[in-house]
């Protein structure tokens, strides 16, 4: 089967998209404040008539050159091309200043390179193994597993649970337009026919990732705050560079994945928490913020291996490891898939797909040693004509999906409302996972108590249900119990009673 | 000193309104298909009360910081409204070169003839990628349809 998928992902269509995703990722990646969403979002309605495969070759060519391509405005001009990228300004753009922008690009080649790889090896070997998981578990542990993802996600919302409670509600009453997923009966339609097919997530994501960042930049100063600095030496010698650290590229992988295998923690948190960990083993943490190599290869091999680890409980559950995967999903279903178990019956598709998204490493991997200095041109755009080019894409985008400009008219809402969210530090993921997680959620809620003989209590005798439950507890309690520990201590203190 | 307007307060009525609309149609609403959206609704509607009365508590905020760039944000949103009214009007390729060239324009590049020719030549990229690459078809809007 691999050798079949070897030979499909070779076939000359595939191998264009590839090679058209790969280059369409690096440009948009370069470009400051549009990342993957932004890619995938605006190419996904444009794949509805290509093969399954294909358009999963080409989505996922996007997504991985994209995160890679988003590090290249966080090293030269210190901003990040995307949420996953907020770390490489950290020590990416010190070296940029050190004269040493070509051999930052060359180690975050590398660093995304590896750290796809990685995650390619354990997408390959983990999700046969959730692909059993999947077939034991049913409505209970589904609902649970909704629940954990939109849970985490809150938590991870930058320290304000309750703003991402609050985005994750309102995109599940988002998804709940429509049909209802037992009976069919119509709800929240308001009167409108357009609102019988439900919202759909592609007009959501473009609004609220893309349209927001052209009103932010927009509003904004037109002008760059931090020098911008061109890569006038040699990429490779990054690339030399990097391979001295294996052990970093490593741990930076593993924290990738594990971060991208757990639902809704994406690489927004992956490079963060790569970059800290790393700066914590370090025998110099010092210098880690002054130019130090490891502190910007932790946090590009991180990104990278979550990027593809976000594919694992994708493909193998149907729960997107992050708003970028919801997209996947929806392409999944888009072209007849259902995510889970079936997608891994469909005969030499997952194998293609496999392999695709190996060679999508290797693709960004050549076109970044050859071409990054080409596409870090991209930064010196002018706002000017940026501003209107994304609105143009973001249009086409929405309108590109079903025909029509209602589509484009609730992504100027959702663009408005995302531009007020961002500024006020809401986490604008959250919505999106609602929106795509709610039918699944309510379906599977209903099923679970069609079971258990509609008593409530059904979700706690159920052992992995209950088990899923009680971690979400944890991870919902657990900001507030760590400050509680840290004050025992200095009630024990002596002298603490004066 | 004039206040500026807080908008996360609006924000919160936003969607404290929304959740209470979703909760109050629940009501109508047989049981099996009212029973999740009932209990997402009210959640929602007690998270926005609760962070909106602890906001308010908190006081008024020095309000959101003054946009410095040239297109303010209601502007933008209104220029992409127009250009949305443009293409049902006269079809997405008229549309698309005068959002563009009026856009660049405004947003600094004050040579209009360098400004027109970025925006044709990109519609022109654009357009033919759409219709000939993606086969997606070109609303043509009212009048020329």
């Amino acid at each position: 089967m691999w050798l079949e998928g070897l030979e499909t992902v070779f076939q000359g269509t595939n191998l264009f998209y590839l090679l058209l995703g790969t280059a369409y990722g690096l440009l948009i990646g370069a470009l400051p404040g549009l990342g993957p969403n932004f890619g995938v979002a605006s190419m996904l309605p444009l794949t509805f008539n290509m093969d399954a495969s294909t358009a999963i070759i080409f989505l996922a060519a996007i997504h991985a050159s994209t995160a890679y391509g988003d590090s290249i405005a966080s090293i030269l001009i210190n901003t990040p091309g995307g949420a996953g990228s907020i770390a490489s300004c950290w020590d990416g753009y010190p070296l940029a200043r050190q004269g040493k922008a070509g051999l930052a690009l060359g180690v975050s080649t590398l660093g995304s390179a590896m750290g796809g790889i990685i995650g390619w090896i354990c997408l390959v070997f983990i999700s046969p193994i959730l692909v059993t998981v999947a077939l034991t578990i049913g409505p209970h542990e589904y609902t649970m597993l909704a629940l954990l993802a939109l849970s985490l996600l809150s938590v991870a919302a930058q320290g304000e649970t309750v703003k991402g409670f609050i985005l994750c509600g309102f995109g599940l009453l988002l998804s709940f337009m429509g049909s209802d997923p037992v009976n069919g009966f119509m709800r929240f339609t308001f009167g409108a026919s357009y609102f019988e097919d439900g919202i759909d997530i592609i007009p959501v994501v473009l609004g609220l990732f893309a349209l927001s960042q052209v009103i932010n930049l927009a509003a904004g100063k037109s002008s760059s705050i931090a020098e911008v600095f061109s890569p006038k030496d040699s990429v490779w010698k990054g690339v030399l560079e990097a391979l001295r650290y294996p052990v970093t590229i490593i741990r930076g992988g593993l924290f990738g994945i594990f971060l991208g295998i757990m639902p809704a923690l994406g690489i927004s948190t992956a490079n963060i928490v790569a970059y800290l960990a790393e700066k914590k083993a370090s025998k110099d943490p010092g210098s880690f913020g002054q130019g130090n190599v490891r502190g910007l290869l932790a946090p590009e091999t991180a990104k990278n291996a979550c990027v593809v680890g976000d594919l694992i409980p994708t493909f193998t559950l149907g729960i997107p490891g992050s708003s970028t995967t919801a997209l996947f999903l929806a392409a999944l279903m888009i072209h007849g898939i259902t995510p889970g178990p079936e997608f891994f019956q469909k005969g030499v598709l997952p194998y293609a797909v496999f392999i695709g998204i190996l060679l999508a490493q290797v693709a960004f991997f050549l076109g970044g040693l050859l071409s990054a200095k080409y596409f870090a041109k991209v930064v010196n755009i002018p706002t000017a004509v940026l501003v209107p080019l994304i609105t143009v894409l973001s249009f086409l985008g929405a309108y590109a999906f079903r025909n029509e400009l209602l589509d484009v008219l609730m992504t100027v809402f959702f663009g408005v409302l995302g531009y007020f969210l961002v500024r006020n530090k809401y986490p604008v993921a959250c919505i999106v996972l609602g929106l795509v997680l709610g039918q699944m959620l309510e379906g599977n809620f209903h099923r679970a108590l069609i079971i258990g003989d509609y008593k409530y209590t059904t979700f706690f005798t159920q052992p992995v249900s209950l088990g899923i439950f009680l971690v979400m507890v944890f991870f919902l309690v657990w900001p507030y119990i760590i400050p509680l520990f840290k004050r025992i201590p200095a009630y024990l203190r002596p002298g603490a009673d004066d | 000193m004039s206040r500026r307007f807080d908008t996360e307060i609006v924000l919160l009525l936003f969607f404290s309104l929304a959740s209470g609309v979703f909760l109050a149609l629940t009501f109508s609403y047989p049981s099996t298909a009212a029973l999740f959206p009932k209990i997402i609704a009210f959640i929602t509607l007690f998270f926005s009360l609760y962070y909106l009365a602890g906001r308010l508590r908190k006081g008024r905020g020095k309000g959101d910081k003054k946009e410095e760039g040239a297109l303010p944000w209601h502007i933008s949103a209104i220029s992409m409204l127009v250009f949305l009214g443009l293409i049902y009007l006269a079809g997405l390729i008229p549309a698309m070169v005068l959002y563009i060239g009026f856009t660049i324009h405004i947003l600094g590049y004050r040579n209009p003839v360098r400004a027109a020719v970025i925006a044709v030549f990109s519609t022109a990229v654009l357009a033919s990628a759409m219709k000939w690459f993606f086969v997606i078809p070109i609303p043509m809007g009212l009048l020329f349809s």
